[in-house]
């Protein structure tokens, strides 16, 4: 009766493990170099919101890292993802819808969420969060 | 917005979080134009306020069935990513020429049966029958349409707190109340003024009948819309 009962603890977690371990993706190994590449992935339709996220993406990278910017160690791309050149891309880093995505060797973080909640509001603290994922990765 | 944006930030019970995304959702510009051809067709059934909002209740249902069902199959373990992918890339495509097709059924083109209106006053008769079917299926597609706002706020929010926990499962069905009161809230509104004039004329039906035509032209007119910010 006990062994059944633990049996069943563990059928009932089994499927919160599986699940955590998908939503926390988020840093999958693509093997590139050691530049620190940002992109901006969308589709051809796009709404305001949208528009200001990349626009403060890259803005804010230029004014953070001005000096690794022309240095060619960090770079932003924005990417359509309707066009048939963007495909290769996309799929190496496994993007498949809009994500702003910073990329470095093995480790990618993405900030979607944070430039939703705040690129067009709050500006500012969407460049503190950009300055504190990235800055670890420099 | 800012309101809404703080109140997403300091909460710590998911359910609020669920509603406060919903809220969002409904009153960004971006679904804007669904909300809408919906608050219009919810609203259709000017002679009675309760169909009304019976309709609306309808609506909401079928938006919940698509997010409950959307987050359930993403929490069985489909790929969230490539999943989320599919919608962000098909969802607005599809909405533009599905509005035009059910703008001219509205507007009985698609089958046409001249003379008189009988075609038109024996098919309202018939909606009483197997009535608010078409309220459920109308949020069962608007909600499949993510445009790129409310899509991150669905998948990149609401769906990894919903998967989170199998107790989470609830969540999108308070976000698509959350999406659907304020469609009902205007529909409500709208019929109430409407039907006032109406009423005043005393001649409702055959005011219903002409307030219907101008919701198929909405219908047509947003989905000509969609075609030209998506396609063109």
């Amino acid at each position: 009766m006990r062994t059944l009962r633990i049996l069943i603890a563990i059928a009932m977690f089994m499927p919160i493990f599986a699940c955590s371990a998908q939503t926390e993706k988020k840093d999958v190994k693509t093997g590139t170099s050691d530049k620190v590449e940002a992109y901006y992935f969308h589709f051809t339709a796009r709404c305001m919101t949208c528009k200001t996220v990349e626009a403060q993406a890259k803005q804010n990278i230029e004014t953070l890292y001005p000096e690794l910017v022309k240095q060619g160690k960090i770079s932003f791309q924005s990417v359509n993802l309707d066009e048939e050149s963007s495909k290769a891309l996309a799929e190496k880093l496994k993007v498949y819808g809009q994500t702003l995505l910073v990329v470095k060797g093995d480790t990618q973080i993405i900030l979607t969420n944070e430039g939703f909640m705040y690129a067009v509001r709050e500006p500012e603290k969407f460049k503190a969060i950009m300055k504190e994922k990235i800055d670890p990765l420099l | 917005m800012e309101f809404l944006t703080k109140l997403l930030e300091n909460s710590t019970m998911p359910w609020l979080s669920a509603m406060v995304l919903g809220f969002m959702t409904a009153i960004s510009p971006c679904p804007l134009a669904t909300n809408i051809t919906a608050i219009g067709f919810i609203s259709k059934d000017l002679e009675n306020r309760n169909r009304v909002f019976i309709n609306g209740l309808m609506y909401t249902l079928g938006r919940a069935i698509t997010y409950t069902a959307i987050a359930f199959i993403i929490y069985l373990g489909v790929d969230q990513f490539k999943f989320s992918g599919i919608f962000q890339r098909y969802g607005e495509k599809i909405l533009g020429p599905l509005l035009i097709i059910i703008g001219l059924f509205m507007l009985d083109i698609i089958k046409i049966k001249f003379p008189g209106l009988s075609g038109l006053t024996s098919r309202m008769q018939k909606k009483t029958r197997w009535g608010y079917f078409d309220a459920v299926l109308l949020g069962l597609v608007f909600a499949l349409a993510f445009c790129p706002y409310s899509g991150v706020l669905y998948f990149g929010m609401l769906v990894p707190m919903t998967v989170a926990s199998a107790s989470g499962l609830y969540l999108p069905i308070i976000f698509a109340i959350a999406t659907g009161i304020p469609v009902i809230i205007f529909a409500w509104i709208l019929a109430y003024t409407v039907s006032g004039i109406g009423g005043f004329y005393n001649k409702v039906k055959s005011f219903e009948i002409w307030f219907r035509r101008i919701i198929a032209v909405l219908f047509i007119g947003v989905g000509i819309y969609y075609i030209i910010r998506v396609w063109i």
